[in-house]
């Protein structure tokens, strides 16, 4: 069994888009659209990878990242031009995902996060 | 003297009455000596001689005494008589003094004549009083002349009667066709009929009227803009317009290049602003166009795999996205539009705040500052949709900037109809409040406490021009908890 891929959005359109297309590559995701009921389900669980948008009402990403006590891939979603002016030395964000996706690239991305989960076990 | 006197006449009296005699007046024998003279006479001619004038001849008392006068003396001792109304004198210092004078010979009991006698009355006074008002006259002749403002008398029933050459400069009308041939009316477009009438009342009950500005059509038939002002004046029992007149011209000019100016300055600060907001806008893109990709690309993948079955739900997602993204580029593009010229329209000032809100409310919640509403009361006003939402925007970017970067940050939006036929749109901060002097400073134009970079510091300055071009008033509320601008517009007619 592999680590879970975590896929927090507030748009709920975009949390079920992602989720529809990484399980047609047979990876199943779980999404959140209120990053707090994220942080429980990420504790409790073995993590392959998170995906984050930036902005979301009343937290940030990297609000939720200083909430997260363990070691993981974190990677940041953003729609916002300067994201990287944000997330710039930043030791625990692995990469920026922007918005509009480079759908192959996050496939890989995700893909070989999952993949190295599963070697690790 | 010879012969008798009249009973009771001494010669002492005789003296004593020509001593007193209130004017000038001398008499001399046929040598010119002085046989008797007034005391007003030394008055007249000035100091008296050295050595007194009586017993002495004319031109040894006045050494400056001129061969004219010798003359005068001789030929009235032959018998004639001699007057001039007006003669001036070069006294021994050199200053003037004019003289009314008459020489006439006086006889002897036996007719022979025995000298003359002169009288003289000082009209310097009168001359200089005359002087004064001849001065005064071409003063006010010339000032009628020269006045760069246009000057004109006109009769009740609004006959031209006197046109000064500014006035003529500004109807394009020479002397000769103005004065006496034109009327007031023949100059008067038709459309200022209703206002002439309210000049006419203010004329009759106040003997004045204006300012008053209007147009006159001149020669060439082209309209001149003026500005009159005037008064009644009587002449002989009869009533008189006098009204001075200035051409607007330049000044319509310079009002229309600044309203212009104005205009432009709107429309650059509106792109400022834009350019400020670029950033949250594109983020607000960014989102569908990332939901418009997943769905195209997962349905490419279903379709591939021969499922059908989610294609109508990840189609309707797909044009739901679309039309969020250009709900936004629509809002933007409404905003971007210029307002040069646009007449004001009917307005409900909640779609104009929410307007404002939809552009602003990504950079806002971008930044984590919450955006919350009070009562939001409909009203309608009469303005630019645009450039209100230009005003609002700039409010709640200020609000946004003030208080990013604090913690739990929050912009508070009140719309409030009130019974003074006004409405209120207020934007409130959580930063602290601002000092007096802040507050005084706050509206002036490259004021500005943001960082350099940040700010035009023109957003406020501008922004109250726009609301002073509603009718309105833009204040920021001192005193308060939290800085707080209000918006004050009257409301539209029903």
């Amino acid at each position: 069994m592999s680590g879970q891929v975590v896929y927090i959005d507030d748009e709920e359109l975009l949390c079920r888009s992602f989720a529809w297309i990484l399980k047609s590559s047979g990876i199943a995701a779980k999404t959140f659209t209120d990053p707090h009921e994220a942080l429980p389900f990420i504790r409790d669980h073995e993590i392959a990878i998170v995906l984050c948008d930036f902005r979301m009402p009343r937290m940030n990403a990297l609000d939720l990242l200083q909430q997260i006590d363990k070691e993981l891939p974190f990677y940041v979603v953003s729609g916002d031009l300067d994201i990287s002016r944000f997330v710039e030395g930043q030791p625990r964000v692995r990469g920026v995902i922007p918005k509009p996706f480079a759908i192959e690239a996050m496939l890989a991305t995700v893909t070989t996060h999952v993949s190295a989960s599963r070697g690790s076990r | 003297m010879r012969g008798e006197l009249p009973a009771g006449l001494s010669l002492q009296l005789l003296k004593e009455l020509v001593r007193h005699v209130p004017i000038a007046f001398a008499a001399l024998d046929r040598e010119l000596r002085c046989v008797a003279h007034s005391e007003s006479w030394l008055v007249v001619h000035g100091d008296s001689p050295a050595q007194g004038l009586l017993g002495r001849r004319l031109d040894e008392a006045y050494p400056e005494v001129s061969d004219a006068w010798r003359g005068i003396c001789r030929r009235c001792l032959e018998g004639s008589t001699e007057r001039q109304a007006m003669d001036a004198f070069e006294r021994a210092d050199g200053s003037h003094t004019h003289l009314r004078w008459q020489v006439a010979p006086w006889s002897e009991a036996d007719g022979a004549i025995g000298g003359v006698v002169i009288y003289a009355e000082n009209v310097s006074e009168q001359v200089e009083t005359r002087r004064r008002l001849g001065e005064h006259e071409s003063l006010v002749r010339d000032f009628f002349a020269q006045s760069p403002l246009g000057l004109n008398l006109c009769r009740m029933d609004g006959l031209w009667l006197q046109s000064n050459d500014a006035f003529l400069r500004i109807i394009g009308y020479t002397r000769e066709e103005a004065d006496r041939e034109l009327t007031y009316w023949q100059l008067t477009p038709r459309r200022y009929d209703a206002e002439e009438v309210i000049q006419l009342e203010a004329l009759r009950t106040t003997r004045r009227y204006g300012p008053y500005n209007k147009e006159f059509i001149r020669k060439d038939g082209s309209l001149v803009p003026v500005r009159l002002h005037g008064f009644l004046i009587e002449r002989d029992g009869e009533s008189f317009i006098w009204s001075l007149i200035e051409d607007m011209t330049e000044q319509r000019a310079l009002e229309r290049r600044l309203e212009e100016e104005q205009l432009k300055a709107i429309q650059s600060s509106k792109l400022a602003m834009l350019g400020e907001m670029a950033a949250g806008i594109a983020h607000e893109i960014n989102n569908p166009l990332a939901a418009i990709d997943l769905y195209a690309y997962s349905l490419r993948a279903a379709l591939d795999a021969g499922d059908t079955s989610h294609v109508d739900e990840v189609i309707a997602n797909i044009r739901a996205s679309v039309a969020r993204a250009g709900r936004i580029v629509q809002g933007l593009r409404r905003f971007g539009r210029t307002t040069e010229g646009e007449a004001f329209a009917r307005l409900s000032i909640d779609s104009v705040l929410e307007d404002a809100v939809q552009l602003c409310e990504p950079r806002l919640s971008t930044s984590g500052v919450r955006l919350t509403r009070g009562p939001i009361c409909p009203a309608i006003v009469l303005g630019s949709g645009i450039e209100l939402s230009q005003v609002l925007i700039n409010l709640l970017n200020n609000a946004h900037d003030a208080v990013a970067a604090t913690a739990d940050p929050w912009v508070h939006l009140e719309a409030l109809v009130h019974d003074d036929g006004f409405v209120t749109v207020s934007v409130e901060d959580s930063g602290p409040p601002l000092s007096a002097s802040e507050a005084d400073r706050i509206f002036r134009p490259f004021f500005t406490t943001k960082k350099v970079g940040q700010g035009t510091g023109l957003g406020l300055s501008i922004s109250r021009s726009i609301v002073d071009r509603h009718g309105g008033t833009l204040s920021l509320e001192v005193g308060a908890a939290h800085p707080r601008f209000v918006v004050r517009l009257p409301r539209a007619a029903k």
